[in-house]
């Protein structure tokens, strides 16, 4: 189908959020192709989880659509939280897990309330992705026995098992050490390979530049640079110098 | 000493009365206190006084003696001409005055769950349904369980005060068999037996269910 091509697979435009006379986000857009790992950076405050949040309903939005997989969704419409949650999925920074049931329960739960698919389908599928992610042997634990980088995959097979179109990580990094990082940004690039497109929000410098097909830079609450990564790699580009400002506060911390 | 079959006819009419005070006022009180809570976290847009209604019902009930609500009600169905008798008042008092504490108690448990939970519950796109019975309550019930039933064990010794307009309940079928001139001691031994297997159960409820919550 020719719009397919022509029209990016993710379309967010306009998004404002104000919080009584605040604005937290202002015109905010950008776009993605399919299978793109996008980046959302910018100083503390910036808006990026606000951003994140809005494109999965958590948080309402004066005005903005958002356009993905042939879908427009209009932010403002009363319905928008429940089109936005059948079309995205998010694994929060401190994942979010249900700690009062095993693994397996959180990754069925929602397929079988929600979206009423048989228990033993649901399971099978969960069980083939905690496998796709070594942890199958963890199904019947619950999540508080795991560490960090285990809860992670579990909150990422969770979100998988949405079947969303759009896949938004909030920090995927931040709780995990280095090896854990690596390791995570293989299992994304796995993904993006297979068509799913990534949004994350992160601090972490060097797995952006790393992971990221676009790089889109916040500040208060407002795009103020966008970019393929190849271009914001120079080292003039604004987002570099972004960036390099960032890993040297890191350096320094 | 021996009681007679009169006796033991008075405890069991007490014995009675007191469980069904505790009972219905208890099961009162949970409804009550579920309808109270609910209030104080309603979002409902066309309706914004209903949280401040309800909150300030329980900062007032907390801080009236039970005694007080007890008459106070008394007179007031006297005053309306309702007749539903010493046992009606003493179960309506004891419902009032239980579901402010209990609102408390559950408001309490379901803050214990953290705003991470309901993100995540609203995000997996759970129904309003499903996100209280899968994510909140189970979490919550155990932060409410414990300090709902010790609540429950005290409030079955306060169903005494109901004796104040003319129920009687087990500590007064004590007072009116010391009074007939049984001795004393051994009365009041039956009593404090009574009043324990009443309550005793609901600890042991209490436990196995916190049992039963924390390995699910």
């Amino acid at each position: 189908m020719l719009w397919r091509s022509v029209l990016p697979y993710l379309d967010v435009s306009n998004v404002s959020v104000r919080q009584g006379r605040k604005e937290i986000l202002g015109n905010v857009g950008f776009q993605a192709g399919r299978g793109e790992i996008v980046s959302l950076i910018g100083p503390s405050g910036s808006g990026k989880t606000t951003m994140l949040r809005a494109l999965i309903g958590l948080q309402g939005a004066q005005s903005g659509t958002v356009t993905v997989d042939g879908r427009r969704i209009d932010l403002s419409a009363p319905n928008a939280a429940a089109s936005l949650r059948h079309k995205a999925a998010i694994v929060f920074q401190n994942f979010g897990l249900f700690d009062h049931m095993s693994v397996l329960r959180n990754l069925t739960l929602a397929p079988t309330l929600v979206h009423k698919r048989p228990g033993d389908e649901a399971e099978k599928e969960a069980r083939t992705l905690l496998k796709r992610l070594g942890i199958e042997d963890k199904a019947k634990l619950s999540p508080r026995e795991l560490s960090g980088g285990q809860k992670q995959r579990v909150a990422i097979a969770r979100a998988l098992m949405q079947r969303p179109a759009l896949l938004l990580l909030d920090e995927p990094t931040s709780a995990l050490d280095p090896a854990r990082v690596r390791e995570v940004g293989h299992l994304m690039q796995d993904l993006a390979a297979e068509g799913m497109t990534i949004i994350q929000v992160s601090h972490a410098m060097q797995a952006v530049r790393s992971l990221s097909s676009r790089i889109i830079l916040l500040q208060e609450g407002r795009v103020i640079h966008a970019a393929d990564s190849a271009d914001a790699a120079t080292p003039d580009h604004p987002i570099a110098r972004f960036m390099n400002s960032q890993d040297a506060q890191d350096n320094m911390a | 000493m021996v009681f007679s079959v009169y006796d033991i006819a008075l405890f069991e009419h007490a014995v009675l009365r007191t469980a069904i005070l505790s009972l219905a006022g208890g099961l009162l009180g949970v409804a009550g206190g579920i309808a109270l809570t609910a209030m104080r976290l309603s979002t409902v847009r066309w309706l914004p006084g209903l949280g401040l209604v309800g909150a300030a019902y329980v900062q007032i009930m907390r801080r009236i003696p039970f005694i007080v609500t007890l008459y106070g009600l008394f007179f007031l169905a006297g005053a309306l001409g309702a007749d539903i008798g010493a046992m009606g008042v003493a179960i309506g008092a004891i419902g009032l005055i239980a579901s402010a504490y209990l609102s408390e108690i559950i408001l309490g448990g379901i803050r214990t769950v953290g705003p991470e939970q309901f993100d995540s519950a609203l995000a997996l796109d759970l129904p309003v349904w499903a996100r209280w019975r899968h994510v909140v309550l189970p979490q919550a019930m155990r932060a409410i369980l414990p300090p709902a039933i010790g609540y429950l064990v005290l409030f079955i010794k306060d169903t005494a005060l109901a004796s104040q307009i003319g129920v009687v309940e087990l500590s007064q079928a004590g007072v009116i068999l010391s009074s007939r001139g049984l001795p004393a001691t051994p009365v009041f031994i039956v009593v404090l037996s009574l009043y324990f297997a009443l309550s005793y159960p609901l600890t042991r409820l209490s436990r196995a269910l916190e049992k039963r919550l924390a390995l699910s």
